[in-house]
């Protein structure tokens, strides 16, 4: 997704289906550090740290709803 | 995009796989009763068992392991008896649990029929429908959607087997924006490339294309927003096409994706069961609403149809198949692979509503990984009397037949009989030719 629209605290969905919460942001590479909140393929990775491209980053979460423009 | 790992544990439905434990909590529908008509035994695959499905000659439904355990031939030449299967080779008949209970060539006195047993499971019909329970005691009840008791609509089932996982086809129907595109843009393709240009519609997206040439109708069908619920069944999809706003049914009902692997669209539901891990057995179970002031004698039998496959294995096509949303559905569907690898796939935010979706079925393989009970099995008779269901018809159910179903561009209506008589009822027979669009 567009970084200029995340700001770090908020809570995003990742492409694997994963909750994490954004921790920083690096505008030039377009990538951005998260914090595993949730992650039911890899419980392992909860509470870990990653870099992830823009790309990796599908919407921020809005829970049991979620809705966007096309 | 998930890992091959992960990947294969939502896809894969065998026994003792994750998925296949999940999908065998609910009652899965292997074939219609009219198909039992025409011939009483049928050789049915599903989470990747072999089993026989039969009909005795006092009615009975039974469905069992595939092998006679004798001399292991199959039984899909079975002969149907009062009670049970029998055996074409030595006449070793089955009941409907499996017990073998005649070995006619075995002493009258002796007990062996008692310690020789197969495979047999739970088998109810509902609606002309047949389905099967696969997973553990104590079984859960059949649902009764509304659809399949509501009074004064017809029916008609239509099923076919598209070589491809279950998952694809499922992941189709939370997927809102492939309708412009598959059964928009390349559906004029298709009038086109099968020489009737003079059908499309024109589809296009909110400032693009030109004027619309007289005589032609505009689809327009760009998704201008999306929107997906979770609710107690499964989750909610919405949408907001070009023109409508967020108070149109499309918005403000939508309609459901059935958890784990039914979708209701329209008047009509769609079942992905799983043949194997590569086929799936599609079902499209339809209710007609009637018009205003009609009514209609409950039908003694419901009309079951077969829907042809538009693409091939190996990717041979034909276009005349495609001219309608089934057709154009498992022609994609069918090209993702036997089973789409999801960690070459690219997601965008116009997918969230796939992602949404694969968190929920993540999150009931946890559930009964804790031997928990997951969503949509029911148990409590009162609560199962009839279970309502949103849908973006249900305000005048007519209206919407009349305006969506009767075009049979949608589901699989261009083969429905029950559809194709109602056509021709109401618009003539002239209604009924080729290409629909």
């Amino acid at each position: 997704m567009n970084l200029q629209d995340l700001s770090v605290g908020f809570n995003v969905l990742l492409d694997t289906g994963d909750l994490a919460e954004v921790l920083s942001i690096n505008d030039g590479e377009q990538t951005v550090r998260v914090c595993y909140l949730d992650a039911l393929g890899q419980p392992q990775l909860v509470g870990s740290e990653v870099w992830l491209s823009a790309d990796e980053v599908i919407s921020i979460d809005m829970g049991s709803h979620s809705e966007g423009q096309t | 995009m998930l890992t091959v790992e992960e990947n294969d544990r939502l896809t894969r439905v065998g026994p003792n796989t994750p998925m296949g434990e999940l999908m065998r909590r609910y009652w899965q529908p292997i074939a219609a009763l009219a198909e039992l008509d025409e011939n009483p035994v049928k050789l049915v695959r599903l989470l990747g068992e072999s089993l026989i499905l039969y009909r005795d000659r006092k009615g009975t439904l039974g469905l069992i392991g595939d092998t006679c355990p004798h001399r292991r031939i199959s039984l899909e030449y079975g002969i149907p008896e009062d009670v049970g299967l029998r055996c074409p080779y030595h006449g070793w008949v089955f009941s409907e649990t499996g017990q073998c209970v005649e070995m006619p060539a075995e002493s009258p006195e002796s007990t062996f029929p008692s310690r020789v047993k197969i495979t047999g499971y739970l088998v109810q019909d509902i609606a002309g429908l047949i389905f099967a329970y696969l997973g553990p005691d104590p079984a859960p009840l059949l649902p009764r959607w509304d659809m399949f008791v509501w009074d004064n609509v017809l029916r008609d089932i239509g099923s076919t087997i598209i070589p491809c996982n279950w998952l694809q086809i499922m992941e189709n129907s939370l997927d809102p924006t492939h309708v412009e595109w598959l059964h928009g843009r390349f559906s004029d393709y298709v009038l086109e490339r099968i020489g009737r240009k003079d059908l499309k519609r024109e589809f296009f997206r909110v400032g693009e294309g030109g004027p619309v040439p007289e005589g032609q109708i505009t689809g327009n069908f760009d998704h201008e927003k999306i929107g997906f619920d979770e609710f107690k069944h499964g989750i909610i999809k919405r949408r907001v096409l070009g023109g409508q706003t967020e108070d149109h049914p499309n918005w403000r009902i939508g309609h459901p994706i059935l958890f784990p692997n039914v979708l209701r669209v329209g008047s009509n539901f769609q079942y992905r069961v799983p043949v194997d891990d590569t086929h799936t057995l599609h079902i499209w179970f339809t209710a007609y609403p009637q018009p205003p002031g009609e009514t209609v004698e409950k039908q003694e039998t419901i009309p079951f149809y077969h829907v042809p496959l538009p693409v091939d294995g190996d990717g041979n096509a034909d276009w005349n198949l495609m001219d309608n949303n089934s057709g154009q559905d498992i022609a994609a569907w069918v090209t993702q692979g036997p089973i789409a690898d999801r960690s070459q796939e690219k997601l965008g935010e116009s997918d969230k509503g796939i992602i949404l979706y694969r968190r929920m079925l993540r999150q009931q393989l946890a559930i009964i990984e804790d031997e928990g009970e997951p969503m949509n099995v029911f148990r409590d008779p009162a609560a199962n009397v009839c279970i309502d269901l949103p849908w973006e018809g249900q305000e005048d159910p007519w209206a919407y037949a009349r305006r969506g179903l009767m075009r049979r561009t949608g589901q699989a209506g261009k083969y429905a009989p029950v559809l194709r008589d109602m056509v021709a009822r109401l618009d003539g027979e002239e209604a009924l030719k080729g290409p629909v669009h």
